[in-house]
């Protein structure tokens, strides 16, 4: 992943909690790099450790850390010089959801290592939205589910985002549901 | 490309170049223009831009580097610049293909430019701005701030390193490849008594003579060293090879040690005369004590016979304890010859058996004894001093019912001793000690030993005056310690 990721999980750690708590969760991660360069790609693994240290140290469920993470990652591009390029993508989470793919394929000419996901959306009826999510990336559901709840802040409404059909040998994503409403 | 999305390079990115598929230039910006001097359209790329890193051999090498740093100078007025490259779907060139586009520093990283930049991109509207060209101008910018706050931690990091090296007490040479100083911290000045312009350039042998290295486990490197007006004094310290910079160079770190030596050399005197003065009336002490427990005095109740047993025990542990003291110091000031001869393997094994037979069964302790039957040469006596002290110690920490185990062992030109303990074991962490003198290994369970601390201490300078070494490992299987010496068979 590149390190803007793990910029981004550095700052939701040290903002929510402490420079020191970083520090320790980093120790225990076992990774020594203590800034990283938004535009260089590190190893997946580095994420991961990062991500299961912080949730031994905060004594907080994987799950739980993903998704807060997730909400926090669209705060974290929306402050940097990606703001622009969040703007443009859409007025509707709906939009936003239905133009990732198309948006990542234009990162991927600044990103060339970039592996994204997919996402497509299946049926949009104005309040709930069906969204099908396929990524080689193990166990980032969660992570997703805090990343809509993310946009649909940014766009002022609120959702529910529910798991309901994860993937399977017969169908390679995962679906989930948006039930969309104002705040 | 539309005169609106021009105008927008212009402003977000003026060291910017736009090309065709044929590297040639179709428009630079303003800032470009500018430094150049003259019109670059229609040159080629390379006319005006020369890639410093990564170096290029051709053009198309810029295909592979899309997201990546780039740097560059700009011809003709050796302007160094920073650059982004993407191979965008330009529209509303001439041709009316898809263009190249290169983004040079300096980037916008201003936040206050860069919502300007916003701006005047929703005035703009979509159909001029296509999201490549916003995502160009981020990724460009995030790189900058990225180049930026990397710098900047660099800096701190380098600023704390050079506060430190300028305050530490040791002295610190920076060698280049030919063994010539480059510089020197200030504590490196004094201790050499010039000053860092005068040394720098100063071959490193004109002022550092290696002194041949003492059988010490830290490693540490020892030279003579000239001082300025011809005094010299004795260093310690190490010699590492660092990247720098400017490339690979070394790196010595040295202290005085003149003082920590004559201290030492003091401690030593001072241990060896009080030991000499006690070994007189220890001997007056433990004379009658031998005469009266041995009956020749009268007879003895149980109770003064215990008394005196006791007394006996503990002047014998203070004899032992001297001895080793006066032993330890005569290895180090070299003076104690070892005095080698040609003998069998076997010799000591029965030594050994005869010596510490009893122990060994009074401590319910069985003894393995493996000999492959060789010859040697060696100061026996020495030899078989470090062979009691490994097997005793083995013995001693041994639980009831096990056994230790003494391999003899010939190994091409040298002799291998084993000794293999079933005991405790000695943490990893503290087998580097082990060697030193008074460091014994206490654990919480066991009881004192009855050692003086001096066997192993004094083991390791007999077996290095034979041209050995000593050490210590983990036993087989994890379970207790093996202890091997190495010696060579034909002598020293």
């Amino acid at each position: 992943m590149y390190g803007m990721v793990n910029r981004a999980l550095k700052a939701l750690l040290c903002e929510q909690f402490s420079e020191s708590t970083w520090q320790e969760i980093r120790t225990k991660a076992g990774i020594e790099e203590d800034d990283f360069a938004s535009m260089k790609a590190y190893d997946d693994s580095i994420t991961y450790e990062l991500a299961g240290a912080a949730s031994e140290v905060l004594d907080t469920p994987i799950d739980d850390l993903l998704r807060t993470f997730g909400n926090y990652w669209i705060k974290f591009a929306g402050e940097s010089s990606y703001a622009m390029v969040l703007d443009q993508a859409g007025e509707t989470v709906g939009e936003i959801l239905a133009g990732l793919d198309e948006m990542h394929t234009r990162l991927s000419l600044a990103f060339p290592e970039l592996r994204a996901p997919s996402f497509q959306v299946v049926s949009d009826d104005g309040d709930t939205i069906m969204l099908r999510y396929e990524s080689f990336r193990p166990a980032l559901v969660p992570f997703v589910c805090g990343l809509i709840e993310g946009l649909a802040t940014r766009v002022g409404v609120k959702v529910d985002v529910r798991l309901v059909r994860p993937k399977s040998e017969d169908s390679p994503s995962d679906l989930l549901s948006i039930k969309v409403s104002s705040l | 490309m539309s005169q609106s999305a021009s105008a927008l390079l212009d402003f977000a990115s003026p060291f910017h170049v736009c090309c065709d598929r044929e590297w040639k230039v179709a428009s630079v910006g303003p800032s470009m223009a500018e430094h150049l001097g003259l019109d670059p359209v229609g040159l080629c790329l390379s006319d005006i831009l020369e890639f410093t890193r990564p170096k290029l051999s051709h053009l198309n090498g810029l295909n592979k580097l899309a997201g990546q740093l780039i740097l560059l100078k700009l011809k003709g007025t050796g302007l160094d610049l920073r650059g982004q490259w993407a191979d965008m779907p330009w529209p509303g060139l001439d041709s009316g293909e898809a263009g190249r586009v290169l983004l040079c520093s300096p980037w916008i990283t201003s936040e206050e430019q860069w919502r300007e930049t916003g701006l005047k991109l929703r005035q703009l509207g979509p159909q001029d701005c296509s999201g490549e060209y916003l995502l160009l101008l981020a990724a460009a910018r995030e790189q900058a701030l990225d180049v930026a706050r990397l710098a900047d931690l660099a800096t701190i990091r380098e600023s704390r390193l050079e506060k430190l090296v300028q305050r530490m007490r040791e002295g610190l040479l920076l060698i280049d490849s030919d063994g010539r100083i480059e510089s020197a911290n200030p504590a490196a000045c004094q201790l050499l008594g010039f000053e860092a312009n005068i040394i720098a350039g100063s071959s490193l042998d004109n002022l550092f003579s290696a002194l041949p290295r003492q059988d010490d486990a830290s490693g540490d490197l020892e030279w003579r060293v000239k001082q300025k007006g011809g005094d010299s004094f004795k260093a310690r310290g190490s010699r590492y090879s660092i990247r720098t910079r400017q490339g690979k160079t070394e790196a010595l770190l040295f202290r005085d040690v003149s003082e920590e030596e004559r201290a030492l050399q003091m401690r030593r005197t001072f241990l060896s005369m009080v030991s000499h003065e006690l070994r007189t009336p220890l001997t007056a002490i433990m004379a009658p004590l031998g005469m009266s427990l041995s009956g020749h005095l009268g007879k003895l109740g149980p109770k003064v016979r215990d008394v005196l047993e006791i007394a006996t025990r503990n002047a014998d542990r203070l004899h032992q304890l001297v001895d080793d003291v006066i032993d330890l110091e005569r290895l180090e000031s070299n003076a104690l010859p070892m005095n080698p001869l040609k003998f069998k393997s076997s010799e000591l094994t029965q030594k050994l058996l005869d010596g510490l037979g009893s122990v060994a069964s009074d401590a319910q302790v069985a003894l393995d004894f493996e000999d492959e039957a060789f010859s040697l040469v060696a100061d026996q006596g020495r030899i078989l001093q470090v062979l009691t002290n490994l097997v005793g110690n083995a013995i001693r920490h041994s639980p009831k019912e096990s056994s230790v185990h003494l391999r003899m062992l010939q190994r091409d030109s040298y002799a291998r001793c084993e000794v293999t303990d079933e005991g405790p074991g000695i943490p990893a962490e503290l087998r580097s000690r082990i060697f030193d003198r008074f460091f014994q290994v206490s654990s919480g369970t066991e009881q004192p030993t009855g050692g003086t601390g001096l066997g192993l201490a004094i083991s390791r300078l007999i077996v290095a005056q034979h041209g050995g070494r000593i050490a210590v490992e983990e036993g087989p299987g994890g379970c207790g310690s093996t202890f091997w010496l190495e010696i060579p068979l034909a002598g020293q």
